[in-house]
């Protein structure tokens, strides 16, 4: 054991034999909560425990709000707005696999100047149910730059700045469908999760890059052919830019939801994601009927790059 | 009770203490969550569980906890490097010791430290951190043998006038290899 080692041994701030982390009685509530669930269904994600309601404070780009109850009926019962559901061309689920190989082949074809690869900016919405943030509404918009050795820089709708690292450290995407699957399992337990965890993998990616015309292939023909995943065909997103939908029903937030990809007809390149929550039939919240629970809006780059805060 | 709730409720209890100061050590009040994660899908995956052991359950606890920090960033995007566990207990000498390891160690990249904190803090053996990492024990060793270096030299950065040092690099600081 060399010195290095020994100082970390002598400043573990906890230790597995330190009181806190003896088992109690929060321990044995969990042990039973596990073991009452059906070893067959997915873990649900701490988002959907504690549940709060809280009324949508705005919505951004002016989308329509539907206000009715969220969660049942009756008195006492809170009541949330949310978006409209999206039209799709098509109420029937429709073939993905074809579909992707189709429009990723067209992308694929395509040449583009150098990009900038050090800038995004999303916009969207989503039903905060995160413990402890106060359960509300949250319009978000972020830009992102994205520095070469993976330090991210996110300026916020209010102004305010932030930094992390990005997931991938601002390496590049590789196009063979094994090495990008595994790539996109950085950060994303898609082996434990399943497609629900690669859907949001390939939009996080989004958020920290602007892929190439044979990464957007890449990552359209991967989805598209992933279990589960259909095509409701195409559709208008939320800033009115015509896309193909890929969907993946899942239960992997804590509920039944349906998680979906729009991709930009001509480039590729994705536009949104859409998640709509279902009603539940396990002690999950309830939800009567499809509802918007959250959108993020992805912005192609464009030519003039803001100034880094 | 079942076999299965049996066998899990052994494997529970022999390893949860371990699990959850794996997870306040990195995820801090998220600690619980990333706990309550980490045992549903051991439950789920009982048989793998089984196989892989406490190891596993650090392999499956770094990829969990890994999404709920993304699900929190998507919210205020406020990544926590590394959970800093409230210091106030400890002597003033040790407390210290600590300030200055966490920062040192939060100058490495996320793989070196991951090594060096399954090694360090939670006493691995190089073949079942290399089991977590999904790497060989070969791999690791090399890996070790670097972030070792890297931490000593950010130990002696963070050591000396921490304050005036923020913006240097450990490329900067010294050569590495």
């Amino acid at each position: 054991m060399t010195d290095v080692m020994e100082k970390m041994r002598r400043t573990n701030p906890t230790l597995a034999t330190d009181p806190d982390n003896q088992p109690g009685s929060h321990a044995q509530a969990l042990l039973e909560s596990i073991t009452s669930q059906n070893r067959l269904t997915r873990p649900r994600r701490r988002r959907w425990v504690n549940v709060g309601i809280a009324v949508a404070a705005s919505v951004l780009l002016g989308c329509a709000l539907v206000a009715q109850p969220l969660f049942g009926g009756g008195s006492g019962v809170a009541v949330a707005s949310t978006p409209a559901l999206l039209v799709y061309s098509s109420e029937q689920p429709l073939a993905a696999q074809l579909r992707a190989q189709k429009l990723a082949a067209a992308v694929g074809r395509l040449t583009e100047p150098e990009r900038a690869n050090t800038y995004t900016r999303t916009a969207g919405w989503y039903y905060n149910m995160t413990e402890g943030e106060g359960n509300t509404l949250d319009p978000q918009s972020i830009e992102r730059w994205i520095t070469p050795d993976g330090e991210v820089i996110a300026r916020h709708q209010d102004g305010s700045v932030t930094d992390g690292s990005s997931m991938w450290n601002g390496k590049e995407a590789p196009t063979d469908p094994g090495a990008l699957l595994k790539f996109l399992s950085i950060g994303h337990p898609i082996e434990e999760m399943g497609t629900g965890e690669l859907e949001v993998a390939i939009a996080d990616y989004y958020r920290e890059s602007n892929p190439t015309p044979t990464q957007r292939a890449a990552l359209i023909r991967l989805f598209g052919s992933a279990p589960g995943v259909v095509s409701y065909g195409n559709v208008v997103d939320r800033a009115g830019r015509e896309g193909v939908a890929f969907s993946i029903d899942t239960p992997m937030s804590g509920a039944p939801e349906r998680r979906t990809l729009i991709f930009d007809s001509a480039t590729g390149y994705l536009l949104s994601e859409e998640e709509v929550a279902f009603a539940l039939t396990n002690d999950g919240p309830r939800l009567p009927e499809p509802r918007v629970t959250a959108y993020t809006l992805f912005y192609p780059p464009t030519a003039d790059l803001p100034t880094r805060p | 009770m079942t076999d299965d709730e049996a066998t899990f409720s052994a494997l529970y209890r022999q390893h949860y203490s371990y699990v959850r100061a794996y997870a306040r050590r990195r995820f801090s009040v998220a600690a619980d969550d990333v706990v309550a994660d980490v045992f549903t899908v051991a439950w789920r995956k009982l048989e793998d569980y089984e196989a892989g052991g406490l190891p596993w359950l650090y392999a499956v606890a770094a990829r969990v906890g890994a999404a709920n920090r993304r699900s929190d960033a998507r919210a205020k995007f406020g990544m926590l490097h590394l959970a800093l566990v409230d210091l106030s207990t400890a002597a003033d000498d040790v407390a210290v010791e600590r300030e200055v390891m966490q920062r040192a160690l939060s100058r490495l990249s996320s793989d070196d430290r991951e090594a060096l904190m399954l090694i360090g803090w939670e006493s691995l053996t190089n073949e079942e951190a290399a089991q977590v990492l999904g790497c060989s024990t070969s791999t690791l060793a090399v890996r070790l043998h670097r972030a070792r270096k890297r931490l000593e030299l950010a130990i002696g950065i963070e050591t000396h006038n921490p304050q005036h040092n923020e913006d240097i690099t450990l490329e900067q600081a010294g050569t590495l290899t």
